[in-house]
């Protein structure tokens, strides 16, 4: 995935409208603006978080949609990515990763893992085999699956293995 | 634990409207939803109560230098830092 400069800043801001439209409550006041940080070495980052209505007062829930991209040429590339959801209320925590590509490559033959917990820090597999996420759209849309999940997966996950 | 989804006839129901109606909604992008199957889809409880609040206002986008290098796998077992200083050569 790759997009100019311009097109990043839209894909942040688009990221973020469709967050609000699934009910995500951002940790953002109405008028604030979004951010997007330049790191040593002219990588980018954003980091967007919010909360779900749980029941309670203020919501436990939240949400992050976290990505990295590296400056390739006068573009940048999707690099790593955190997408994760912490459901105090079902003591669950589902997240889908990209970090770390040569470790993982290396320890597992992958470039992407999953983690699921329920009860939350409690886990059997400390790295689950994962489904690439092509975008954050569809990050969100897997966090928000999980959200309305009729019960945690955890057990359904394949553990990754080292090769 | 009250129920996080709504289905299409209840949407249809709370709007009194068609579910054929509801299913335009979804595939026209206005009413975020989850596709079940081909015809079946969850709509989150919070973004039909989103949805009924009207458009959501796009937001401004700022650019900000910062002087560290995020990590994501603080916490995980990732080879410690003699891998994380591969990965960044």
């Amino acid at each position: 995935m790759r997009l100019a400069p311009a097109e990043l800043d839209a894909y942040v801001a688009d990221l973020a409208e469709l967050a609000e439209r699934y009910g995500i409550t951002l940790t953002l006041s109405d008028d604030e603006s979004l951010s997007i940080e330049t790191e040593p070495g002219g990588g980018r980052r954003f980091n967007i978080v919010g909360s779900l209505p749980d029941g309670r007062r203020p919501p436990q829930a939240t949400v992050q949609i976290a990505e990295k991209w590296q400056a390739v040429d006068d573009a940048y590339e999707r690099s790593a990515y955190r997408y994760e959801l912490i459901d105090h209320q079902r003591g669950y925590r589902r997240a889908f990763h990209r970090h770390d590509d040569q470790w993982f490559v290396s320890r597992f033959g992958v470039v992407v893992h999953e983690h699921c917990e329920s009860p939350i820090g409690e886990t059997r597999c400390p790295h689950h085999f994962g489904t690439p996420i092509a975008d954050g759209f569809k990050g969100i849309e897997a966090l928000m699956s999980a959200w309305v999940a009729d019960s945690p997966d955890c057990e359904d996950l394949p553990c990754l293995e080292p090769i | 634990m009250e129920k996080r989804y709504l289905t299409t006839a209840e949407v249809a129901a709370q709007l009194r409207v068609s579910t054929d109606t509801v299913l335009r909604l979804i595939e026209r992008g206005e009413l975020p939803a989850l596709r079940i199957s081909d015809r079946l889809f969850r709509i989150p409880a919070s973004a039909f109560a989103r949805f009924e609040q009207g458009p959501v206002a796009r937001r401004r986008v700022v650019h900000r230098e910062v002087g560290d290098i995020q990590e994501y796998g603080s916490g995980e077992d990732v080879g410690g830092e003699a891998a994380r200083s591969l990965e960044r050569v």
